[in-house]
């Protein structure tokens, strides 16, 4: 999920807006579709730094939930702020370059992980949702202790980043209407 | 028998995709399930007979007590003929019937062998729950027959106006059946019938079934479902309206008149509804000139007839009655099949258009003739055996039994008449209107009625072919010392001569046809102040009308008014329950730590100043303080992943409230601050205290050990984890955070399209956009197209 540039980058410069600068200061993917005067550069160069260590940090709430404060719900909500904030400083332009998907994606695909998950543990014999846990030696990470579990909360936190970039969307874009 | 039903099933759904690649040759393989059916059950006849019916039982539910029960005796087997000996013929009718390029002929091939399955069903089950759930199956799979051609407005209301009382009545029935079940001790249909229950409770639920049997077999005054659903393909109406789903009620009640007639008011309602219907259907018939609704009318006629006989609840009538069931199926599919052979083949039905039409299918004619003679009682056919039975069990009674044969005789006279009117207006060369253009129908469309109308005279020729399926059933009234037979000649009786002034007074009937419709005509101008069919659409408006009503009590589309009544039902009901049955005991303490009363403090204040807030804005504001707050109180509590939530949370809503928040006024209005506000402190308050009054009691109400040792103990060796509020959440209570990611999902596809449907009303401009990607502006995926401004 990285901050890759929007498509509509290049043409964007059209007649009306202000030429982008987006050369001389680095600044928020998607931005650009805002008028000049409504931006703030502090807001968008801050939110650049922040983004992704909010995201990362979602992540690490994720996996480490199962030990420590944590999981998939939470995570997925930090997750889903580090989006809020993309969203505040840039408009649904600038989320969009974020996150070129439809909120539907995570959704689903956190939907169909976490009865996956279950299933799976039909196909090994166990209780629907029966927690499989299995200790693994990684070259760089050492022991791992990789429970079906973690597969599971990667689905809940999939579902509530979705659910935040769908609340996003309809009501961000009602409200700029 | 369960295979039998699986191989319905598995047809059905194979059907579709079938009739994708074979066309209207899906019904040639489909029509494997019902002759499978027919060989199955001509291979149990001997059996059967012999007092050996087949039984299989599958436990189905065992917690509730349901089980899969069927069985075949004489009477299921009777059944089983019509329904799949007859919809074969009808399978195979199909083939030939609709055009080779029908669209939708394999949902419609799937949707009729879905019927013919549950049909068998329902005739075998041993069960009366499952009996009721075939029943059903067999409503909601004639209402999408009926609605096939659905584009059309007259046959969704056909369909929907057969669901609607073939429904209600289902409904009434398993009122019934519950309670017979409760009676009887048993929902099993064989043990019920051996030890039937008796007393006012069981009266009153016979009552109850027999509305069921009346809306499905359409009797008075349920009966205008039926002619209305002719506008469904002849076909659904030769096997529904003739053979199969009209003959549910009338099994039903000859399944429990031999245990049942002599409770309650069951033989005076059967009896006399059941001559009504004849009367109503008999009279209705002789003024119709469509030929598909002069024998609706006429199938109406003659279900009353079989109500009466199988109703009754002797010995000589049920004989009758199930001869006529077997008669009525097999001229009654014919007659139907050949009208819908006329219409294919002239592209008309009303019998003042077709002329000369017998001289170009002789064959068809031949066939349809020997059906409607067996409809009109003439000799030597099945019909004319079966009315002669029905005579003799009513000619030698008392006073209220001659009654009946009076009936019974004016209906059969109604019958020849409308049978001539039908042979006349099909076949018959017309003075003064043009000879029909015919088509000459293909070999495969004819077989099936000839085969049909020639199994009539067949057995009529033979009785003793259907004679000892016949005393099978009858049997079930026990053995009379002297056993009457069906047979053709039963020498020179008083039934005999009757029959002759039968057939004689209906085609003189015929014979001054027009005076008798201007007659008809006069009467049906007094009489039509009491249309049954009138009455069923003003029953639907005032249904209608019932329910916008209460809707406008209900819904007052008021957020405060909602909101008042859920925390007022609150209060009262869980409140008043605490108020009687606790109260508060033990050791309270105010706080642990002092900060705990601080936080209290600061969310109270934020609360107060929320519910005082003019701006918008500022009720947000505070309303999120008293959120934090909270998360605050969870901190010091020691739950970190609670806290963490409830932070990010608080966090997220404020955000989304912004959105809203934009598109609503600054302040509050003045009226809405100020209206009910004591009424609205009222239930604050009351809502408070009945809160805080549940959190102590209920923390003091234990009485089992806390659920939450095992999880803290079972945390690490069970779900691996040393967090027990994940591992709650992920491991033990997963299937609890499945569902609640399910609602997640919901939820945000909810917002979408609330929000959506909401714009598109109030912009035509943006209509279509409907998924949740409408609202991403894909004005930004084409380059050039000027990017939605802000609107501040």
């Amino acid at each position: 999920m990285s901050a890759a540039p929007g498509t509509s980058d290049a043409g964007s410069s059209d007649a009306g807006r202000g030429p982008s600068d987006s050369g001389a200061a680095p600044r928020l993917p998607g931005a650009e579709h805002i008028d000049e005067v409504r931006r703030s550069v502090v807001l968008e160069t801050t939110v650049r730094l922040v983004f992704h260590t909010v995201l990362v940090f979602g992540l690490y709430l994720l996996f480490a939930g199962h030990n420590q404060p944590g999981g998939g719900f939470v995570g997925g909500l930090v997750a889903g702020c580090a989006f809020v904030l993309r969203y505040i400083a840039g408009g649904r332009a600038a989320l969009q370059a974020a996150v070129p998907v439809d909120p539907g994606l995570p959704l689903g695909l956190g939907l169909v992980l976490a009865t996956g998950t279950g299933i799976t543990a039909w196909l090994f014999g166990g209780q629907f949702l029966e927690s499989g846990i299995r200790t693994l030696e990684l070259p760089v990470l050492g022991t791992v202790k990789a429970t079906s579990a973690l597969a599971f909360d990667t689905g809940v936190f999939l579902v509530v980043v979705g659910l935040v970039l769908g609340a996003l969307r309809t009501l961000g874009a009602e409200a700029e209407r | 028998m369960l295979a039998l039903l699986a191989l319905h099933l598995a047809l059905a759904f194979l059907a579709p995709a079938a009739g994708a690649r074979l066309g209207r040759n899906v019904f040639l393989l489909v029509a494997l399930a019902p002759a499978v059916s027919a060989v199955w059950a001509g291979a149990q006849a001997a059996a059967v007979l012999d007092g050996r019916p087949p039984v299989q039982t599958t436990a189905w539910v065992p917690g509730l007590g349901l089980s899969l029960d069927l069985r075949m005796d004489a009477l299921s087997l009777l059944m089983v003929i019509l329904v799949s000996g007859i919809g074969t013929l009808v399978f195979l009718y199909c083939a030939r019937y609709f055009p080779a390029d029908q669209a939708g002929v394999g949902r419609f091939a799937g949707v009729l062998t879905a019927f013919a399955g549950a049909m068998l069903g329902l005739v075998l089950a041993d069960d009366l729950i499952l009996l009721y759930v075939f029943w059903e199956l067999t409503s909601v799979t004639s209402w999408l027959l009926i609605g096939f051609d659905d584009e059309d407005a007259e046959s969704r209301r056909a369909a929907q106006q057969a669901l609607l009382v073939t429904a209600l009545g289902g409904l009434t029935m398993l009122v019934g059946f519950v309670l017979i079940a409760q009676q009887a001790g048993t929902a099993s249909l064989s043990a019920i019938l051996a030890e039937p229950p008796t007393g006012g409770t069981v009266a009153v639920a016979l009552l109850l079934v027999l509305v069921g049997a009346f809306t499905k077999s359409a009797q008075v005054p349920f009966h205008p479902w039926l002619p209305s659903a002719m506008a469904a393909p002849t076909p659904v109406s030769a096997y529904l309206h003739a053979a199969a789903m009209v003959k549910a009620g009338i099994y039903l009640v000859a399944r429990l008149a031999p245990a049942f007639a002599v409770i309650g008011l069951w033989r005076p309602v059967v009896i006399t509804v059941g001559l009504a219907t004849m009367l109503v259907g008999g009279w209705r018939a002789l003024r119709q000139d469509d030929l598909k609704r002069l024998l609706a009318f006429g199938t109406v006629s003659q279900l009353g007839f079989l109500m009466v006989l199988l109703g009754a609840g002797t010995r000589e009538a049920a004989l009758a009655g199930a001869a006529l069931l077997l008669a009525h199926g097999l001229f009654k599919a014919t007659l139907f099949l050949t009208v819908g052979v006329i219409d294919h083949s002239t592209g008309s039905r009303n019998l003042r258009e077709l002329s000369g039409v017998g001289r170009r299918m002789p064959v068809l004619a031949v066939a349809a003739t020997l059906a409607a003679l067996s409809m009109a009682g003439v000799p030597p056919l099945l019909g004319f055996i079966s009315k002669e039975a029905a005579y003799e069990a009513f000619l030698h009674g008392s006073g209220p039994d001659l009654v009946v044969f009076a009936v019974l005789f004016l209906g059969s006279v109604l019958t020849a008449a409308y049978s001539a009117r039908f042979l006349w207006g099909a076949f018959v060369a017309k003075p003064g209107v043009a000879p029909t253009e015919v088509h000459t129908p293909s070999p495969g469309l004819l077989a099936p009625v000839v085969v049909l109308g020639a199994a009539g005279l067949l057995l009529g020729l033979a009785p003793q072919g259907a004679d000892p399926l016949v005393q099978a059933y009858a049997d079930s009234y026990g053995m009379p010392p002297e056993v009457e037979h069906l047979a053709l000649w039963h020498g020179l009786t008083a039934a005999l001569g009757w029959s002759a002034l039968t057939l004689l007074l209906g085609a003189a009937l015929f014979a001054r046809r027009e005076p008798v419709l201007s007659m008809q005509r006069r009467a049906g101008r007094v009489l039509g102040l009491v249309d049954a069919g009138r009455s069923y659409a003003s029953t639907l408006t005032l249904l209608d009308r019932l329910a916008l009503r209460v809707t406008v009590l209900v819904q007052t589309g008021s957020l405060p008014v909602y909101l008042g009544t859920v925390l007022v039902t609150v209060v009262v009901l869980p409140g008043s329950a605490l108020l009687l049955a606790t109260q508060i005991t033990g050791d309270l303490r105010a706080w642990d730590r002092p900060l705990q009363a601080v936080v209290a403090v600061v969310i109270t204040v934020a609360a107060v100043a929320t519910a005082r807030a003019h701006r918008r804005f500022t009720a947000v504001l505070t309303i999120g303080a008293v959120g934090y707050g909270i998360a605050v109180l969870f901190v010091l509590q020691g739950g970190p992943d609670l806290a963490l939530t409830q932070f990010l949370i608080e966090t997220l809503t404020l955000v989304l409230f912004m959105f809203v928040l934009r598109r609503l006024p600054a302040n509050f209005t003045r009226q809405s601050m100020r209206t009910g506000q004591g009424v609205r402190l009222a239930i604050s308050l009351a809502v408070g205290t009945f809160v805080t009054a549940a959190v102590l009691v209920s923390g003091q109400a234990r009485t089992a050990p806390p659920a939450s040792q095992a999880y803290l103990d079972q945390s690490l060796p069970d779900g691996g984890g040393r967090n027990v509020v994940n591992v709650v959440l992920v491991d033990f209570r997963g299937f609890d955070t499945l569902g609640e990611i399910t609602v997640l999902v919901v939820a945000a596809m909810g917002i979408a399209s609330l929000v959506l449907a909401g714009r598109s009303r109030r912009s035509p401009r943006a209509e279509g956009e409907t998924s949740l990607t409408a609202a991403t502006g894909q004005a930004l995926d084409e380059p050039g197209t000027p990017a939605p401004e802000r609107v501040g």
